[in-house]
């Protein structure tokens, strides 16, 4: 329930004031929304297991982000920025798929 | 592949695993709200400037395409206007070249004696003395007309007609029988000679040459007429096509010069 107000306000919060992202900022979008989707599966299926913890749920997301930004940010600096864009992507995109995968099992038995 | 196993083994954070669990606070739910609002926002942002990105390249091509439409458009008219003015540009030379043909055929027609002719004019009328038949001295043959012509070209005529035969660059000055023929055509006396020249000039050089002064001769030792006349004006026809037909001559080399 909270979840979903906080969902809610988010997006909400996006389409009405649609704040624009700093020049500087913006390679690092992409990467910081799959990183936070990473986060949001992983606190569903930690969720699921009975093991969530908001403290960990919201540390783990802006080191996930920091991270995944710092990893591009790094490689953008020795120009190989769209590989390890790609790299980042494969990797929390792997976790993504298996947290998925773990969810299904838990709400559906299948 | 190590990496990979280890992904697809803890696929969650280790802090889940190493965090003990403890009740919820309300700090942390409110944390969690905020975190999962930011999220939302980030993923809304990222669809807007997505879906605004596109928009904006899809317009940029469109312009493109607008311009390359407008230029192909452009290059058409210009090769159109390229045809037109090709086309007027051979046109105009060609009538130039038709002008100037014609100025010149204009000019030596007039040489040769193919078109009509006016100007100031000398009159020569000469005819054969009324006893010439019985003094054969007396009568005008076709040498004296040929001295006569040959004394008015060397004073300076541009055209000469005998009788209203125009005389050309191949008309012959013949007797035929008793009497003369010029462009074939016999002439009946008395020979009116006519010829264009400079009023300054042409009566004078003729009364200086050895034709005139022959002919003054005959007029006074075989009482043969001999006239000479000036004429403001005087109209000299075109010689007829028969007497400037050329059948074997072939031209060379025509030169602009």
């Amino acid at each position: 329930m909270i979840a979903v107000l906080g969902l809610v306000v988010g997006i909400a919060l996006g389409l009405v004031f649609q704040p624009t992202v700093p020049a500087g900022l913006q390679p690092y979008l992409p990467i910081a929304v799959v990183a936070a989707l990473d986060a949001v599966f992983g606190a569903i299926r930690a969720y699921l297991d009975g093991r969530f913890d908001d403290k960990v749920f919201v540390v783990s997301f802006i080191s996930n982000v920091l991270i995944a930004a710092l990893i591009v940010f790094v490689g953008d600096q020795l120009g190989v920025g769209s590989q390890l864009s790609t790299g980042v992507i494969v990797v929390l995109g792997i976790r993504i798929f298996s947290n998925a995968a773990a969810i299904r099992r838990h709400l559906f038995h299948a | 592949m190590t990496l990979l196993q280890n992904i697809i083994d803890r696929p969650l954070d280790d802090d889940y695993y190493t965090h003990p669990t403890h009740a919820p606070t309300r700090r942390g739910r409110l944390a969690a709200v905020v975190v999962i609002a930011f999220i939302a926002l980030l993923m809304t942002l990222a669809v807007l400037q997505t879906r605004a990105a596109r928009p904006a390249a899809e317009t940029e091509r469109a312009v493109l395409i607008k311009q390359i439409d407008q230029r192909k458009r452009s290059i058409a008219l210009r090769q159109e206007e390229v045809g037109t003015l090709t086309t007027s540009v051979s046109r105009l030379r060609r009538e130039q070249s038709g002008a100037e043909a014609l100025a010149r055929a204009r000019e030596q027609g007039a040489v040769v004696g193919t078109v009509a002719v006016s100007g100031p004019a000398l009159r020569v009328v000469v005819d054969s003395a009324s006893d010439a038949d019985d003094r054969p001295e007396g009568r005008v043959r076709d040498k004296d007309l040929q001295l006569l012509v040959n004394g008015l070209w060397q004073s300076g005529a541009e055209a000469i007609v005998i009788n209203g035969n125009r005389l050309t660059a191949m008309s012959p000055i013949r007797a035929a029988g008793e009497g003369i023929t010029v462009n074939y055509r016999s002439l009946t006396s008395p020979y009116v000679v006519t010829a264009i020249g400079s009023p300054r000039t042409l009566p004078g050089n003729f009364i200086d040459t050895t034709a005139a002064q022959l002919w003054a001769g005959y007029k006074e030792n075989f009482d043969m007429r001999f006239d000479v006349t000036e004429r403001e004006e005087a109209t000299l026809p075109a010689a007829p096509r028969r007497a400037t037909t050329i059948r074997h001559a072939e031209v060379l080399e025509v030169s602009d010069k």
